[in-house]
């Protein structure tokens, strides 16, 4: 049995390896908890449909929902330049509109998106400890629930935020490898053998100090949460100090 | 299905608790200072209030005509990292119309300048909106309405020196706190107009909150407000609340031209709704 594996074959084999490393490495099922999330946040603010979206370059992508309409939205890819959903993820302002249907660009948007149109829209930024917008929580069609549903999604947006940025990390992983390995061909490399072999030779070893700064960041981790954001605001200060930039 | 329990932004409490936030900060004047004197005609006349948000739909009937506009977008070629593009644009997301309807209904006579500073890229809005502060301070610009803020404290320094430029320049920076319980700038500077909702939708009425850090208050839930392509939405926001501060120092800045930020306030808190106190809502 031959060992190599023809062009196309391997191009497949990449490709696979690329959409699987990713789920693969998941420490948690980050989507399932989102989509429980979603189902918990729907229950508590007796609302139609909850969903969860990623900013992903440009766009806002549907992780998971709950609801009516779950399945349609779930895996939706849409511009953030546009909607209340992309202006939320434009400017981290969470939004709530009561009577969207006198939209009617809206309405036919959600209606195409959903399979339904909804009477209320209520939509809170997923923010990180530096307020950059990872995502947004969206609730459709509140009703009375147990609590203040600015709140409680604000709340959800607050847990959801590193199950979104361990989503978008493990995302890059496989094109990160593909991108790799195709740079490497490009480069001259008749076959990924040789290819890869370079790869590895010409990874730089971290140097003395940049492996003592990786030990105290160990250390960091295990200081209480406020201590670490101090920590993190020195050193980000005196990164921005080294490096003369314009003022903002 | 209807839309559920109104919902109370954050920073909105101390308007909604019983008894209000009190008692606001009134002087005994020699004689009361009267609405007249304070609004004039209520006409905003040639006073330069800007919008800076998503761009402004001149088209739409709640705003009719925009005076100018600057659209502010990153851009690494350039040596500030910021492109300044002048000549009409469009809104992106209908806010930004929203908030200019709601300063035109109050001070119909006002020159509106829209500054987008929400680009095609999702990157870089905090420093747009920066620059667009700064631009607006430097183009003369009597009134800016800053329905957005930032929670990155990277953006504090730059966003104190603006506060104390527009200040030293008699420019009137009104700010809406965030709907989420997280403090934001510039928001939280006691140099701006912080608003946050009050009860209610009429926008004639105005609160004063000494306490901070929301200092006024207005109508901002549950409330009609224009939006894209000609529609109107019912909607809940401070956002929607500072446009009404907004337009009531509009109607001011143009019966007392040069009035300062700290003569705007004082003149303010005379008119709130709970300036007496015997006030009780």
């Amino acid at each position: 049995m031959s060992t190599m594996a023809s062009p196309g074959n391997l191009t497949r084999q990449l490709a696979a390896v690329a959409d699987a490393l990713g789920p693969v490495l998941a420490p948690v099922d980050q989507r399932r908890q989102l989509v429980d999330l979603c189902a918990l946040l729907r229950m508590a603010t007796a609302a139609a449909s909850v969903s969860i979206a990623r900013v992903d370059g440009d766009d806002l992508y549907y992780e998971a929902a709950d609801g009516t309409g779950a399945a349609n939205v779930t895996g939706m890819r849409l511009a953030s330049n546009r909607g209340i959903a992309g202006y939320v993820a434009r400017t981290g302002q969470s939004l709530v509109v009561d009577e969207v249907l006198a939209d009617p660009r809206f309405a036919r948007d959600v209606a195409e998106r959903v399979g339904f149109l909804p009477t209320s829209l209520l939509v809170v930024p997923v923010v990180d400890g530096d307020d950059t917008v990872l995502g947004v929580v969206s609730v459709l069609d509140r009703g009375s629930g147990t609590g203040d549903p600015l709140a409680l999604a604000s709340a959800a947006g607050h847990v959801a935020a590193p199950l979104l940025a361990l989503s978008a990390t493990l995302g890059r992983l496989g094109p990160l490898l593909v991108r790799a390995l195709g740079d490497a061909v490009t480069a001259g490399e008749v076959t990924l053998g040789p290819a890869l072999h370079r790869l590895a030779a010409d990874l730089d070893e971290p140097d003395d100090a940049t492996l003592e700064f990786a030990a105290l960041l160990a250390d960091v981790r295990l200081l209480p949460p406020a201590t670490r954001q101090a920590i993190g605001r020195v050193v980000r200060e005196t990164v921005q100090l080294a490096s003369p930039r314009r003022r903002w | 299905m209807t839309a559920g329990d109104s919902i109370l932004p954050a920073w909105s409490e101390p308007f909604h608790a019983v008894g209000g936030p009190g008692a606001g900060p009134s002087l005994a004047f020699p004689a009361a200072l009267t609405t007249d004197w304070a609004y004039g005609d209520r006409s905003g006349r040639g006073v330069r209030v800007a919008v800076v948000d998503s761009g402004v739909d001149a088209a739409h009937e709640s705003v009719r005509h925009v005076e100018h506009y600057v659209a502010v977008d990153r851009d690494e070629s350039t040596e500030s990292g910021i492109r300044f593009t002048e000549g009409p644009h469009d809104d992106l997301y209908g806010h930004g119309t929203a908030c200019a309807g709601i300063i035109r209904q109050l001070a119909p006579e006002v020159e509106l300048v829209s500054v987008r500073v929400l680009g095609e890229n999702l990157k870089g809005s905090a420093g747009a909106f920066a620059h667009g502060v700064e631009w607006c301070i430097e183009q003369g610009v009597q009134i800016i309405n800053l329905s957005m803020s930032t929670a990155s404290e990277r953006w504090a320094e730059t966003f104190w020196e603006l506060v104390d430029m527009a200040t030293y320049r008699r420019v009137l920076l009104v700010s809406a706190m965030n709907n989420e319980r997280k403090r934001t700038i510039p928001s939280e500077l006691a140099g701006v107009f912080s608003v946050a909702c009050a009860p209610g939708t009429d926008r004639e009425r105005v609160w004063c909150n000494p306490a901070g850090p929301a200092e006024w208050g207005a109508a901002g839930i549950d409330v009609d407000v224009p939006w894209l392509g000609g529609s109107t939405i019912r909607t809940t926001g401070n956002s929607f609340a500072a446009p009404v501060i907004a337009g009531h120092l509009a109607r001011i800045v143009a019966t007392h031209p040069g009035i300062n930020p700290w003569q705007a306030k004082t003149v303010l808190a005379q008119l709130a709704t709970n300036a007496s106190v015997s006030f009780a809502p």
